[in-house]
């Protein structure tokens, strides 16, 4: 991968709707039985959405979002490069 | 460096604000026109209750809270109260004579405006002005300009008779009905001013420490070109005479300007930013569009938008007839077709999932 990624469209964090976007789909996945990419006896709950919102903080989810313009332009931008707060 | 900084820290101070600023900004899927509405229109509810049709304005009657604001946002062609403010340059702006002057030089005056008493007389066929000294003065008016006025319209046959302050205009008509057409239009003869402009207030504006004008009535095309105003700053409350005069960034400025007035006057707190929003799907298109069926939302490119706006069936026929298309890529369509997601907030972010190991496999959604 190269390291001169740059984030055209929206702005370099990831959004409140982007955040809950990916917690509310991981932890749908993890509901449904999907193995947990944290080890879950360190994390002390058994939430699923708490699950996924520590697997976002951790920045393991394999997740790319694509970031679109009215106009029909989009960018494809993997979680990594995005600032999660 | 003049407060002690180094390169470094005012850098970070610049920093600092740039990411504050991108932190006041509203985030990508935030539904703004909806935000906007419920923001301008609630506060609306309330100026229902205080005040309904005038205010007066000391001596001017300007139209004010509901009214006006919808009065903006239906971008009406004719104001209920066309109001300019007039701005001066240099010395007229600093005297309140030369504001006078320019108050008359805007004011219409009209032949009857400067008379005590216009009589007809039937057997000579003619018109008896009989002028107000008093009047005259006011206005700024001499007997030579009414003479001056008349002339254009005496025709061939018609003469002037001038006595101390009586005018006597013989039509050298011979028809009483002519005679009379002929004295309804002297009596509305332009002697002075603007067309359209019926009253001219002097007022002292006390921020700027200047004299202004406020006109009841709105002709900016002629206001501007008098000698003594200031082009730059004197503007009209008509949306529409602002747009075709100075352009629809002026017309764009002038619905922020209107809007935050009305609200502001009536002591509602309403961020800028969904007037600014308001303003901008009014005038994007290069005109002053209104909100409304004949504007913003009838020309919707989505045919169930137009149709659950108003008028429903004659929208969905029309877009039969014409074949249209429907992109189901705004919010109103896909909640009418019962899509799970609505592209507005999380409905709009598109997810993908990614697949390290895998080096040839394509993106595919997840």
């Amino acid at each position: 991968m190269s390291s001169k990624f740059t984030i055209r469209i929206g702005p370099p964090w990831l959004t409140k709707y982007e955040k809950a976007r990916i917690i509310g789909a991981r932890a749908l996945q993890l509901s449904l039985g999907a193995p947990p990419l944290l080890a879950i006896e360190e994390l002390g709950t058994k939430d699923p959405v708490e699950i996924a919102a520590m697997e976002l903080k951790a920045k393991v989810l394999p997740i790319v979002i694509r970031r679109w313009t009215p106009g029909g332009l989009y960018q494809d931008i993997p979680l990594k490069y995005l600032e999660i707060r | 460096m003049e407060r002690g900084l180094t390169v470094e820290e005012a850098r970070r101070v610049v920093d600092k604000v740039v990411l504050e600023y991108f932190r006041a900004l509203v985030e990508p899927g935030e539904a703004v026109g909806m935000v906007a509405a419920q923001s301008i229109g609630e506060p609306s509810t309330q100026m229902t209750l205080r005040t309904f049709h005038f205010a007066g304005v000391r001596e001017l009657n300007v139209t004010l809270g509901l009214p006006r604001l919808i009065e903006i946002v239906d971008a009406r062609k004719t104001v209920a109260t066309p109001v300019m403010e007039v701005y001066l340059t240099g010395d007229y702006a600093r005297s309140k004579e030369k504001a006078l002057e320019i108050a008359r030089e805007l004011e219409l005056t009209t032949v009857e405006n400067v008379s005590k008493a216009i009589t007809m007389d039937y057997f000579e066929y003619s018109i008896i002005i009989e002028l107000d000294p008093e009047m005259l003065e006011n206005r700024g008016v001499s007997p030579e300009d009414v003479v001056k006025v008349l002339n254009r319209v005496k025709g061939k046959k018609g003469s002037i008779e001038v006595g101390d302050l009586t005018v006597v205009f013989r039509t050298g008509l011979d028809d009483a009905i002519k005679l009379r057409k002929i004295y309804d239009r002297v009596r509305g003869l332009r002697v002075k001013g603007i067309k359209g402009i019926k009253r001219a207030i002097v007022r002292y504006d006390e921020k700027l420490g200047e004299y202004k004008i406020i006109t009841e009535g709105s002709n900016l095309v002629a206001a501007l070109s008098i000698k003594g105003v200031d082009h730059r700053r004197t503007i009209s409350n008509n949306i529409h005479e602002i747009a075709e005069v100075l352009g629809i960034e002026a017309a764009r400025a002038a619905i922020i300007k209107e809007m935050t007035g009305v609200l502001e006057e009536q002591g509602l707190d309403v961020d800028i930013r969904h007037i600014l929003l308001v303003a901008d799907a009014m005038t994007l298109t290069g005109r002053v569009k209104q909100v409304g069926r004949h504007g913003v939302a009838g020309e919707k490119p989505s045919v169930l938008a137009r149709a659950a706006f108003e008028i429903t069936v004659k929208h969905l026929v029309d877009a039969a007839i014409r074949g249209e298309v429907e992109e189901l890529k705004g919010a109103i369509e896909n909640v009418i077709v019962g899509s799970k997601v609505v592209p507005m907030g999380t409905g709009a972010v598109k997810l993908l999932m990614s697949y390290p190991n895998m080096q040839q496999a394509p993106s595919s959604e997840s």
